[in-house]
């Protein structure tokens, strides 16, 4: 699975403009939804990224942490689970009325 | 009554009501002149006017002040002391002083006694000038006090807000003027004169935190939170209070298709010391036995030495303690190094985003795959 960091290290899904370095993302991204995705940092080894109160965090070594509060990144998760629970039913449901 | 009229009809102002109103809205400064020079063994003030704690003076003629030769630093004050002398006929409240000290930042703390309040005699003193010197005497003025500027003059040109433990005492400074909180409730303000780069400053005279603060714009505001280290492993000691202490009951159940074997780390005297020597495929997971609430902690450090090379050093913070492989893809949030022998490392782990409690997981492992035949000591590991 692949996606995309900005300069600040912050992931992204898609990278329209082509400005975004392609990585490959952590095991943890797998299933994720695009917002939960969205809401992490990975930060490779070379790599650095300032954080909102201006600590900075150097090039040595690999993380990867949520930048957004991690409670909403679980709710917009849950809430993505829910989306695909009611879609593949609503499938299921049409093609059993066939 | 109780009232006090200050600049009211026939009631009487006293000249520390007045310098009180300056005193909050400017910052001590030059107002005209005052140009500073020196050779090697005089430091000169030129005539001109000062502000200091509020209170305005003339130097009239050039004032020179004696600084002896020696290694570091002379510190040129001026002292304002309203206990002294002021007639109509003699004036003796302002004076100039000097101090010495190795190092820029091995001064004493000025004293900024409340001058302006209850008519009362206190001591002011500010720093007029640093000078550098040596065995011959002065070489360089390092630092001098500044125009008060018009954009200084409105006392508010940006604010610092600080959250800061509660019974501790804080303090802004950019070297030149120092706020100091009002109280130690845990919250203060601080209505920041000028640009310039502030330190803000926590201690309960113990644990000291600190932060810069850039101030660049007019009307900045700036929120600053200020933590004194939390630590959950301390050379030794497992911070018990905190952690529960810490032990092994962590599952990892793979790495790549093979399963891993749990070997518990050796709890030295000083340090967790993790030995990945041994041929196979195993890993240490020590972890710590209860839930640490991280909703204060923005950062955790890990401090370790490395005395054979290891292939690497992992930090989770984690609601659970099964992970599926070595990934830890169940973590909230994950921190690694690759780590060479000699060295020593400290990991830095990015926790702003977590409220909550979560076990925090020092791990690492080895396999038969891999060229991991490394040992690890961890001697600290902390929030801030």
């Amino acid at each position: 699975m692949t996606i995309y960091i900005d300069t600040n290290c912050k992931c992204h899904v898609s990278n329209p403009d082509g400005i975004y370095t392609e990585i490959e993302a952590p095991e943890k991204f797998e299933g994720k939804a695009p917002a939960y995705i969205e809401g992490f940092r990975v930060k490779p080894e070379g790599y650095t990224f300032t954080r909102n109160d201006g600590k900075v965090f150097g090039p040595d070594g690999y993380s990867v942490s949520p930048w957004r509060d991690l409670a909403l990144l679980e709710e917009f998760q849950a809430q993505y689970e829910a989306q695909l629970t009611a879609a593949a039913a609503a499938y299921a449901e049409g093609v059993n009325s066939i | 009554m109780s009232i006090r009229g200050s600049n009211f009809e026939n009631q009487h102002p006293f000249a520390s009501d007045h310098a009180l109103v300056w005193e909050r809205c400017m910052p001590d400064g030059l107002l005209y002149g005052v140009d500073m020079s020196f050779t090697s063994t005089l430091f000169t003030l030129g005539p001109g006017f000062m502000l200091v704690a509020g209170r305005m003076f003339e130097i009239t003629a050039a004032e020179s002040i004696s600084i002896s030769p020696g290694s570091g630093y002379a510190r040129v004050y001026v002292a304002i002391d309203t206990g002294g002398a002021a007639t109509e006929t003699s004036f003796d409240q302002v004076s100039f002083g000097v101090d010495y000290a190795a190092n820029l930042d091995s001064f004493t703390e000025l004293t900024q006694g409340k001058i302006n309040i209850n008519q009362g005699a206190a001591v002011y003193q500010a720093e007029v000038a640093v000078l550098e010197i040596n065995s011959s005497g002065v070489t360089a003025i390092e630092r001098q006090m500044e125009l008060v500027s018009p954009g200084a003059g409105t006392g508010a040109f940006a604010a610092i807000a600080v959250t800061y433990p509660a019974g501790s005492t804080v303090t802004v400074t950019d070297g030149k003027i120092t706020y100091t909180a009002p109280n130690t409730s845990g919250g203060a303000l601080f209505i920041i004169p000028y640009a310039a780069t502030w330190t803000v400053t926590a201690t309960d005279g113990t644990d000291t935190a600190s932060k810069a603060v850039e101030i660049t714009t007019e009307g900045q505001s700036v929120s600053v939170e200020l933590y004194y280290r939390l630590y959950f492993y301390k050379e030794g000691d497992q911070c018990v209070d905190v952690t529960g202490g810490w032990n092994s009951n962590v599952t990892v159940k793979k790495f790549g298709t093979v399963s891993m074997s749990k070997i518990t780390p050796t709890f030295a005297e000083t340090a967790m010391i993790l030995d990945l020597t041994s041929a196979g495929t195993y890993d240490y997971v020590p972890v710590t036995t209860g839930l640490v609430d991280l909703t204060q902690v923005d950062t955790i450090y890990a401090e370790y030495d490395v005395p054979v090379a290891a292939y690497n050093a992992r930090l989770l913070a984690s609601s659970t303690t099964t992970f599926a492989t070595v990934d830890g893809s169940e973590a909230a949030t994950r921190a690694e190094f690759e780590i060479n022998a000699g060295d020593d490392y400290t990991l830095m782990m990015d926790v702003s985003a977590l409220t909550g409690e979560y076990y925090i997981v020092a791990f690492s492992f080895r396999g038969e795959s891999i060229d991991a035949k490394g040992k690890i000591q961890i001697n600290n590991i902390w929030g801030e």
